[in-house]
């Protein structure tokens, strides 16, 4: 897949496709820097690669009907349950090397709808891996 | 294996509303999709081996011999 335009994102959340209320997707995917430098004759520091952590934030419209996103994701929240979680750029195809889907067991740490008078109601929320597989691309 | 209903306004895991498919899901995952109202259960079905359709070795004791 070349440059493209985010429009057609899917973004499932325990299963529900929640694509139409979703506006917005940032994975992270960090590493830990872990200094080992010793001495040496340029001074520069030498690093390995540490503890990794990984989650998505993704912006949600506030939407409180049946299956929509407060059905969905507040007793995720609440229960401290573990569930799946999909991402990929393009919901009318599979996953597959042009349209790799980023997926995982997760945990959903942090839930915090809100509302401004005359905006749209929209909040962000962060999913984070819940297990040592992590998250990772998929392209079956 | 079960036969899942897909009965909520959004596809649950790609199923499109109204449609069904069959699926092993874990029990804890279809308590809250049924609880939500995504789905709901036509049919369980368990694995069973029909009387004929197997045969065991020759020699092989069945059950209404004695070793």
């Amino acid at each position: 897949m070349s440059k493209r335009i985010a429009l057609k994102d899917f973004v499932e959340v325990d299963g529900v496709d929640l694509s139409n209320f979703a506006s917005a997707v940032q994975t992270h995917n960090d590493d830990e820097l872990v200094d080992v430098s010793g001495f040496n004759a340029t001074g520069a520091d030498e690093n390995l690669q540490g503890k990794r952590t990984q989650s998505v934030d993704v912006t949600f419209f506030g939407s409180y009907g049946s299956g929509e996103v407060h059905d969905t994701l507040w007793h995720l929240y609440r229960d401290r349950v573990t569930f799946t979680f999909k991402w990929r750029p393009d919901q009318t195809q599979a996953a597959g090397p042009t349209n790799p889907q980023y997926s995982g067991n997760a945990n959903l740490n942090s839930y915090g709808p809100g509302a401004t008078r005359g905006q749209a109601d929209s909040f962000q929320v962060t999913f984070s891996a819940a297990d040592e597989e992590g998250f990772d691309f998929v392209e079956t | 294996m079960s036969v899942y209903l897909v009965t909520g306004t959004s596809a649950y895991r790609e199923h499109k509303p109204g449609t069904t498919f069959e699926a092993v899901l874990h029990p804890a995952a279809e308590e809250r999709a049924i609880a939500r109202g995504d789905i709901e259960v036509l049919e369980r079905s368990q694995p069973t081996l029909r009387p004929g359709s197997y045969r065991l070795p020759a020699g092989w004791p069945t059950d209404h011999q004695e070793d």
